[in-house]
Parts: C-alpha cells; structure tokens; sequence
C-alpha cells in the first residue's frame, strides 16, 4: 500500500460531528460501512488516501465493493469526464460488463455528458450490488466543473438506492462556505434543508429532540431510533449523548419544552416522571403541538384504558398533595425555601391540566402498532420524521 | 422623478430581500438602486445594446461570480431579453430549486448571454463569497484590484483609462463602463460578532463624486443596498444604514437625487 504509511487518520464528518478513522483499522472503515449511507471525510493527505482504497484489503468495506473515482489531471480540461477504476473486480459478469464499458468510455474519451456517464455506470447496478464509490479529489473535482454539472449529479445519485459514496477532500472541505461543496453536502446531509431556505425563514438547523423514559423497551427503542437517524445523518437531540456532565438537565428540558419537532416514547413509566412529564407538558402547550410530536406508544393501554388513565391521574393528584404537605410544613421566616416548592406545585399543575390532552392525543393518533416498527427497523417513524420536517421547514433539498 | 418597477412598500423593513427575495427596485436615468443584487442583470438588460460592448466593474464585498443556473436557464432571457421586470423576477431555474436568478450569479448569466459586455473586468472586492475556478477560469478574466485603494483604482479606470493600466487592451479603452456597487462594499462583517463600517461618510462621498464625474463614460449604474448583508440590530436598522449611505451619495449624483427615501413615500 504505497503511501499509507504516510497517512494516519481521516477525520469524516456525519452530520457535523467528526470521527477520526484510522486507516489502519480495516474494522474501523466496515463500521463505517455499515453505518452510514454516505461520508464526507477530510484529509491533509487525499492522494494516498486513493493508493489505501486501491489497495484494501479483497477491495470489500463491509461487504460493500470499493470503487474509487477520480478526476486525471490530464482530463480535468474535458467537461465532466472521470476516470474510473475499479479497485477489484467481483466473478460477477454484470460487474465485468460495467468494467468493459467503463474502460470503453475511457479509452474514447467520451463526450457523453457527467448524467449520461453515471447512467451507463449505474445502470448495471441492482440491489444486489453494494458498492461504495469514493472520490477522493472531491474538492478538486467540484471546484472545476460547472454547477449545473453538480445539480445533475446530486440529482442523478438521488436515484442509486444501493450506492454509498465516501467523498474525501483536502482540510475540512464540508465546511466550505464555497456554494458548490454546500451543494454537496446539503445532499449528503439528509434534513439539511437548503440552507437559504431555512435561514431567510428564521429558521435554525432542523433538530430532532427525544423525550423518553429511562426504562427497559422505551431505552431500546430510542437507541435504535438514534442508530438509524446516525445513519441517516439526522440530527437529533437526547439526554443521554446531548447533555454531558455538568450541563444543565434543566435547559435541556426547557430546550426540548420548546423544540419544533420531538418524538415522544410514551411508555406507563414516563408518566411516572417529574422530568418527562415536565418536558411533555411544555411540548403540548403549544397550540400546533399535533405538528410537533411524532409518538410512539409502547404500552397500549395508555390508549384507552380509562383505569390507567385515572391511575397516573391519582399519581399526580397525590404527589402534588406532598408538595404541597411539605411546601406548608416550611416556618414563614423560611420563606425563600418555599421556592422550589412552588415552581415544582406550578409545574405539577400545568401537568395535571394537560393530562386529559395527552391522552385524548395518544388515544386519537394513529400511531403505529410496536412490533411493525420494530419489523421495519423504525423506517416508518423515519419518514413520518422527516414528512413533519418538510411540512415546518418546507421541502428538503 | 425616477421609476418604480417594484415600489417601496411602507414596511419595506419586514420584507425578505435576501438570496432570491427582493424589496424594490428603481430607476432614473441610467441609474437604478435595488435591494437585491440579482436584478442588476435586468437592468443591464434595459440600458445596454445587444451588439455594443462595453467594460465592467463591480464594487461589491462579493465576487457574486457563481454559476448556479443550467444552460437551458438562459433561454427564456434569450429569447426576450426585454422582458417584464416581475416575469425576469419570477423565473425559476430548471429543476425548479429556487429563483433562476440569485444574488451570487447575475454576473455570470450575464457574461454567457452576452460576453462583449466584459471587455475589461474590474473586481475591487473583498474577495468574499464564490467565484468560480477551474472550468470557468478562462472564460471571464478578472483584474483584481486591491479595494484599499478603490477610490485610486476608480479614478484610474474610469477617468483615466488607458492600455498602460493592468489587463487592459488597446480596444477597450473607448468602451462604456457598467458600474456595479453594492453598499455591502463600505461594511466589513467577520463572523457573526464584528461588524464595522470600513469606508468613512467623507470617503463615500469621494467615490460618488468620481461616479458623476465619470457620467458620460458610464453606460449604466447599478446600486445595490443589500440590506442583508450592512450592519445593524434588525433589519430596519440595516435598511437605515444602507439609506444613510446612499443619502450622501444622492447628494452627489445628479440621477439619484429624486430616488424617494421612506419619508418621502406615499
């Protein structure tokens, strides 16, 4: 592996969370693979970062085939023309066909338009073919064609269902302010919404908050949740990753209270908590709450068993009367320690008044039955994800 | 005195004039002023001749030199290059992803509709935003002036210009000058926490008495306020800003005397 030696690390950039990646940790890059639909790395380094993708090991990242795309500097004067090399060939004939046809457009220097050539490379590929395609003079290759090349090539990769792309390109390339690479990486960043769109409409960085409780299936559900929106580059917001030691659980909460978008796991458990409920009754205080939460509903019963309904009901009758108890048990010259007493009996209150919305709302949502998310991986909680965030921040690039 | 092809509105500090948005626009004489850069192109469209050419120079903080448009998207504009302002306003880029015309690539549309319009190009910028390399690089050649001395470069080639000066050839010298600032030129933003304003109102005022000096060589001046991009907490204050400047430019230039501030409007 020529060069390699000379490159330690890649830093990629899902979202904008960066990981580095040692390029010596084979295990690394199939996590990678299995992870995440597409990749932005960065590197100081980019032309061996080819020889290591030449050079990986039977040419397969997590069961996926390597083909590296770049961009001769012999050719970089014809308009849209790439030099395509596949690093190794599977005994698969489709596969051969695509090499000869490959070799084909080279060898006559093909005039074929960028949309054109990605049609005869794509066409052979099915969903039996997992191949990742890695440019790794990206940014070179964007900044030397025309723009109107790069819509078509974002829209053309819109359609290949069973195609990664890795894209590396020198220094923090994503984070160019250069239109062309925000092209890009608009695409590769599923709910980045075209960014003039949602800044000129006040608009911040489309978020997804998670409210659940911290208990059995509800914690299973939401870990899962998160590993599909990873892989989807969707950002999202839990306590767990979002807020470390020392932040303030309390404006996180607030911030959750707040958020234009939340999937709210309700489970018996989470009417149980101060915190949840807390978080909850800010959520459904908007007027628009119904546009705000996607839910899903482990136990059934919340739906409309009128007993579990008077049970959390007595719950919260019951702890507000301790409150309360304690609040007045306070000598009047403590008056200052009555304080946190009175914004807890507030904040009980208002959760006691939205209790019978929550339920007339999971009892009249549609949500969908436990076991066929489960069997669908969550997809569906993806799409109605992303629907509710085209419908707020209109559509997605 | 002068047009409305989009008039003020009264809350014309509530309105969006951003990317693909715009406020106003308006015209006397040979000159117009906009919020939004991107109708400079139609502009251009109205004051200059299909067959003529003429040099360019852009005063702008931006190269506003991106290329995000098809080719299909010259067309319409092609086929009717006098088009109405709102239908030049209005027309959509071919894949349907946002306005056609934008404030980052009305130079460039022009250039590939008419590239006699660029003889000599003359950028005093502050290198801010796009511009593209590579594929383009030589099909537009830029002089790329150091915009501390823009009132020296100014001077030089609109009033003084001569083959001797950087990148200018013989044939050049007799052309028109499109002229086209945008107030953002006289602010300097780093980030979101510095905004200053770079040029002072005695320095302003210099540049707009050189402009009228410069009349009769110049073809068309286009005057963008981009209020999005000028200093101030809020947009209105941004608005005041830009009118501010433009105020002591008006008081310069013959042609921007009867362009109606918003105390003035109905």
């Amino acid at each position: 592996m020529d060069g390699v030696e000379n490159i330690h690390e890649l830093r990629c950039a899902p979202g904008k969370e960066r990981t580095n990646v040692h390029l010596t940790d084979a295990h690394c890059f199939q996590q990678l693979a299995e992870s995440y639909d597409s990749l932005c790395f960065e590197s100081k380094l980019q032309d061996n970062l080819l020889s290591y993708l030449c050079g990986l090991e039977n040419a397969k990242v997590g069961g996926y085939h390597v083909v590296t795309l770049c961009l001769d500097a012999d050719w970089k004067e014809i308009m849209g023309q790439i030099l395509l090399r596949i690093v190794e060939l599977d005994i698969d004939k489709k596969l051969e066909e695509l090499f000869n046809d490959l070799t084909f457009l080279i060898e006559q220097k093909s005039e074929l338009r960028i949309e054109k050539k990605f049609f005869e490379i794509f066409r052979y590929i099915d969903d039996r073919h997992k191949i990742i395609i890695a440019l790794p003079d990206f940014y070179d290759y964007v900044t030397s064609i025309p723009a109107s090349d790069i819509f078509r090539m974002t829209d053309f990769m819109k359609q290949c269902k069973y195609v990664k792309f890795w894209l590396c390109g020198k220094s923090s390339w994503y984070l160019s302010t250069i239109e062309r690479c925000k092209i890009f990486y608009r695409f590769f960043d599923p709910i980045s919404f075209d960014y003039f769109t949602s800044v000129k409409a006040g608009k911040g960085k489309p978020v997804v908050y998670i409210s659940y409780k911290w208990v059995g299936i509800s914690l299973d559900i939401v870990d899962q949740l998160c590993a599909l929106f990873r892989k989807k580059q969707i950002s999202y917001k839990r306590d767990k990753e979002y807020c470390r030691y020392n932040d303030s659980i309390t404006d996180f909460m607030k911030e959750i209270r707040d958020a234009k978008l939340v999937v709210i796991v309700f489970c018996r458990e989470y009417f149980d908590s101060f915190a949840c409920c807390y978080e909850m009754s800010g959520i459904f205080s908007h007027d628009d709450y119904k546009k705000r939460i996607v839910s899903i509903v482990v136990d059934e019963e919340l739906r409309d068993d009128e007993s579990w309904h008077d049970d959390i009901r007595e719950y919260w009758t019951n702890k507000r009367s301790a409150n309360r108890t304690k609040m007045e048990g306070l000598q009047l010259e403590f008056e200052e320690q009555k304080v946190p007493y009175r914004e807890k009996e507030d904040i009980m209150c208002g959760i006691q008044q939205t209790l019978p919305k929550v339920f007339d709302y999971i009892a009249d949502d549609n949500a969908m039955d436990l076991n066929y998310l489960a069997d669908n991986d969550y997809m569906p909680v993806l799409q109605k994800v992303k629907d509710k965030l085209s419908e707020y921040y209109g559509n997605m690039v | 005195m002068g047009i409305w092809f989009k008039k003020m509105p009264a809350d014309y500090y509530n309105q969006l004039s951003f990317f693909e948005e715009d406020v106003m626009l308006w015209q006397n004489d040979m000159v117009y002023v906009m919020d939004n850069h991107r109708d400079a192109a139609w502009c251009w469209l109205q004051q200059c001749e299909d067959g003529e050419s003429y040099n360019f120079m852009h005063i702008d903080r931006h190269y506003d030199m991106g290329d995000y448009y098809y080719d299909e998207d010259l067309e319409p504009v092609r086929n009717n290059p006098r088009m109405d302002y709102l239908e030049y306003a209005n027309l959509i880029r071919k894949d349907g992803g946002c306005k056609t015309l934008r404030w980052d690539n009305y130079i460039r549309f022009t250039h590939d509709l008419r590239p006699n319009w660029f003889k000599t190009n003359v950028f005093l910028t502050q290198k801010d935003g796009d511009i593209c390399v590579g594929w383009h690089e030589n099909t537009m050649r830029l002089i790329e002036l150091d915009a501390l001395a823009l009132y020296g470069y100014m001077h030089q080639y609109l009033l003084e210009l001569s083959d001797h000066l950087e990148g200018v050839s013989p044939e050049d010298i007799n052309w028109k000058w499109i002229v086209n600032i945008d107030l953002d030129m006289f602010f300097y933003h780093y980030d979101d926490n510095i905004h200053l304003k770079l040029y002072s109102d005695g320095y302003i005022r210099e540049v707009a008495k050189l402009l009228q000096k410069a009349m009769d060589k110049i073809q068309v001046l286009t005057i963008a306020i981009s209020p999005d991009c000028l200093i101030g907490d809020g947009m209105k204050e941004k608005w005041y800003n830009g009118f501010r400047v433009l105020r002591i430019m008006a008081e310069e230039i013959v042609a921007l005397q009867g362009f109606l501030f918003p105390e003035n409007i109905d």
